[in-house]
């Protein structure tokens, strides 16, 4: 069964991370820390893998003069989720 | 949250899903400001209109506060909204439906009225359908019963506008407005569903 689910989205923070932006599709840094109650050291090392995959994409700019960075769930994301979560369907049907 | 790279269940992965974007979907930055707004509004511009109105001999435009509301509202959506992006950032797939919801209906509103003028027609009848169209899909947006109540509200409002004589139209439109944004805008931001 884990075999046949994405190994990536199978870690609960960057399922959490993934499932926020596919609602939100664009979440800054600070939200998404807030919503996982992940550390910073943490949250960047998984959106960093989940950015590497080309799951989403993260911008890094300046809002009122501060640091913004911004993470944006891309197509491919969009589509690993989408199959993830038929996989997990088809699981709990058998 | 610790890092889980160990595998959990499929069990577990679909509970993360579900909880997760329940929560994202309550991120929809509402608080309820726009209905209290602008049902304040229509609800003084009609309750002016009506009771000015009735009496013929009175001296004072009736028509007014309606004419003085686009601005009052306008300026108002302008401030708040400048003050809001200053502070929340986050835009997403709900807040962006509600957005364009209300922006067609900004746009339609004033052309169905400028046509049913032109007609020589009563205003309220398609103001409030439209109102209670957006308002509609605005309950189903933000998945929040009591506007989608307010909408239901609104259109019979609208039967009843059309089955009316005109000079009761103001009275309608105040009280159907009245209830259909003032309950749910209130509700909403008791709720701080922001």
């Amino acid at each position: 069964m884990y075999e046949e689910l994405d190994p990536l989205l199978m870690s609960q923070l960057r399922l959490t991370v993934m499932s926020y932006l596919m609602v939100a599709r664009e979440a800054d840094f600070n939200r998404l820390k807030e919503e996982t109650g992940a550390t910073s050291g943490n949250l960047s090392i998984q959106i960093g893998k989940l950015q590497e995959a080309g799951y989403i994409e993260i911008e890094k700019t300046y809002r009122n003069n501060y640091p913004l960075t911004l993470c944006r769930i891309t197509p491919v994301g969009i589509e690993a989720f989408d199959q993830f979560q038929q996989k997990l369907q088809a699981y709990f049907k058998r | 949250m610790e890092d889980k790279e160990q595998p959990f269940s499929p069990a577990d992965s679909l509970r993360v899903i579900q909880q997760t974007i329940e929560v994202a979907k309550r991120r929809v930055q509402e608080n309820g400001f726009y209905l209290l707004l602008w049902g304040t509004l229509v609800v003084i511009a009609g309750l002016w209109d009506f009771f000015i109105g009735w009496n013929s001999k009175n001296t004072i435009n009736p028509h007014l506060p309606w004419m003085l509301m686009p601005i009052v509202g306008g300026v108002a959506t302008i401030v708040y909204e400048i003050r809001r992006q200053r502070t929340h950032v986050e835009r997403n797939t709900f807040n962006t439906l509600y957005g364009m919801t209300w922006l067609g209906y900004g746009i339609t509103v004033p052309l169905l009225i400028m046509y049913v003028l032109k007609a020589d027609l009563s205003p309220t009848q398609p103001i409030l359908a439209m109102t209670g169209f957006a308002l509609f899909i605005s309950g189903l947006v933000l998945q929040f019963r009591p506007i989608i109540g307010g909408a239901v509200v609104i259109w019979v409002g609208a039967l009843l506008a059309i089955f009316t004589e005109p000079v009761w139209h103001s009275l309608i439109m105040a009280v159907a407005t009245g209830i259909g944004y003032l309950i749910p805008g209130y509700l909403l931001n008791r709720s701080k569903r922001v």
